[in-house]
């Protein structure tokens, strides 16, 4: 098999190959070290490569491989962490030049479980600054400069999950982690051609991950099919007695098993006309017919009236601010790349109380409300976005204006949400299809996921070598 | 009553124009607290957050302010339209309300 392939396959199939013994682990991380290096560091994707780690657990892997212990289907995998995930004695600089020089003494906890389930760090990933929650609008707006796309270098890899998003998708890591508190899974994934799950909130444990929005942060996989995203999320999600909020809710080894696929979908309302967006909506009905012919059926769906993105932009500016006060306080605050950040930062140390708890309220009146559409629905489906990647040097604020997107009330209200590729627009950029699941039926939307993946050839267009 | 044109005051009306002149004087100061309470949001975070600091915010930064306190007032508005039981709590440990009704 020639370099260029063992890149683009799958977490599992790698998996698979080196439990076979037909690759070894040391091999395939130094391949995915040299294409870090290289054409990692021409995207900006990297935030700090780790090749004496990597290589010594590699290396550990491939002698455990030997004696005939496999300890997870990932076992031997390379995998990048995005940089906001504690790893010890590796600097963790949350894309921020004003922490440039941070690097704690443990491990996050999701970093600890992937390590145990044997797979191979090779590179801390580069993510917009502080995760951008606050408002910033440029790409530029990381330690590491603007992420760009591997499938189109002059455009923007998305944010702030942005170098997990572009290692994936331009097969320099077998997988990765992303975090979203609002769409830094689901828009990265998208723009990327990648299959990056959003799990239910509490699902994986938030331990040694840095915090933008303690009840909206969401750490989740970001890989190249919805298959891997489901093998990953066994490994790290579970309860951590460090972590409070995470859910003690086991996450079942089995899908519902329901073969012809018979999932009701429920479609979101998009405006397509008006957002001038007719190719998302050309992909969107050709993947709906899709998952028809796999015996899903489907029908419009309106959540009940709420006002979810206000709730949620509060919340994340309250929660956001007060989560870097010190910083916001200080002089340090000019270190940071974005000037729209470091306003929004300063201006939401001045929203009311009333107003973040009004927010709080609403979501405890919107959840069991909204949640009844999946009465009715095993999952509710849109466009992630209706446009592809952004030009990186474009204004965000332009480059958004006609984007779409149902980021709202599913990051609002804790509801996991899976983005696959669903095809190129007429430029060459990815486009992705979003499926949204009920609270802890990540299953559910997986399953859909991997049935379409199975009938479709998007998630394996690699970018242009 | 007809205007009063006595270029002489009795001691009563001496003592109601003194009344009136403390009261516009009172409301004159009462005007002027207010109106400095209604400071601009955006000057006023500024200038407690330059105090912490202990230097000027960048111009940039400061003309950026502006449109962020306009996104904080704009979500203030959508909330505050929405009406929300009194008394109805909110939810400080958050978990995601589940299908079925169960927590």
């Amino acid at each position: 098999m020639s370099d260029r392939a063992l890149l683009w396959l799958s977490a599992l199939e790698l998996g698979k190959l080196i439990a076979k013994r037909s690759v070894s682990s040391v091999e395939i991380t130094r391949l995915y070290l040299r294409e870090l290096d290289t054409r990692g560091r021409a995207l900006n994707a990297l935030a700090e490569l780790t090749p004496e780690i990597a290589l010594k657990q590699a290396a550990q892997a491939d002698r455990e491989v030997k004696a005939g212990k496999i300890r997870s289907p990932l076992h031997g995998v390379p995998y990048g962490a995005k940089d906001l995930l504690a790893t010890r004695g590796i600097p963790t600089r949350w894309g921020s030049p004003a922490h440039a020089n941070q690097v704690f003494n443990y491990d996050a906890t999701v970093v600890t479980r992937l390590r145990e389930a044997g797979a191979v760090l090779v590179a801390k990933l580069a993510m917009v600054e502080l995760a951008g929650g606050v408002g910033y609008e440029f790409a530029a707006a990381s330690i590491t400069g603007p992420c760009k796309n591997p499938y189109d270098d002059t455009r923007w890899a998305g944010g702030s999950s942005s170098g997990s998003g572009a290692a994936v998708g331009g097969g320099m890591v077998g997988f990765a982690i992303g975090t979203e508190t609002w769409g830094s899974i689901t828009v990265p994934a998208a723009f990327c051609n990648v299959s990056g799950l959003r799990p239910t909130y509490g699902r994986v444990p938030r331990t040694g991950a840095m915090a933008l929005c303690w009840t909206m942060d969401k750490i989740g996989p970001m890989a190249r099919t919805a298959e891997d995203c489901l093998a990953i999320l066994r490994v790290i999600a579970g309860h951590d007695p460090r972590d409070p909020s995470s859910s003690t809710e086991k996450f079942g080894p089995s899908l519902p098993d329901r073969t012809p696929l018979r999932a009701r979908l429920g479609l979101l309302p998009t405006e397509y006309a008006k957002n001038k967006a007719p190719e998302a909506q050309k992909h969107f009905k050709s993947a709906i017919s899709v998952l028809q012919g796999l015996g899903c059926t489907s029908d419009k769906v309106i959540l009940p009236n709420f006002p979810y993105d206000a709730a949620a932009g509060t919340i994340v500016n309250v929660e956001g601010a007060a989560s870097f006060e010190g910083l916001v306080r200080s002089a340090k605050l000019d270190l940071l790349a974005d000037n729209s950040q470091k306003a929004g930062l300063i201006a939401a140390l001045a929203i009311p109380g009333s107003d973040y708890l009004r927010a709080l309220r609403i979501r405890k009146l919107a959840g069991p409300a909204a949640v009844k559409v999946f009465d009715k629905f095993d999952a509710l489906v849109a466009p992630t976005l209706l446009k592809g990647a952004p030009p990186w040097k474009m204004s965000l604020n332009e480059g958004f204006a006609n984007m779409g997107g149902n980021g709202g009330p599913g990051n609002l209200l804790g509801w996991p949400s899976i983005s696959v590729p669903m095809g190129m627009d007429a430029d060459g950029l990815p486009l992705g299809l979003e499926i949204i699941g009920a609270p802890y039926q990540e299953a559910a939307i997986l399953k859909i996921a991997m049935a379409f993946q199975k009938a479709t050839p998007h998630h394996r267009i690699a970018p242009k070598a | 009553m007809p205007p009063n044109n006595s270029t002489h005051m009795s001691r009563r009306g001496l003592a109601r124009l003194a009344a009136s002149t403390l009261a516009a004087a009172m409301v004159a100061t009462e005007l002027e607290a207010s109106a400095q309470s209604q400071v601009d949001p955006a000057e006023s975070i500024i200038a407690e957050v330059e105090k912490t600091r202990g230097k000027p915010l960048p111009s940039d930064v400061r003309k950026r302010m502006g449109q962020a306190v306009k996104d904080n007032a704009s979500n203030s508005a959508a909330l505050r339209k929405f009406k929300v039981p009194d008394g109805a709590e909110p939810e400080m440990i958050f978990v995601p309300a589940r299908k079925g009704g169960a927590k």
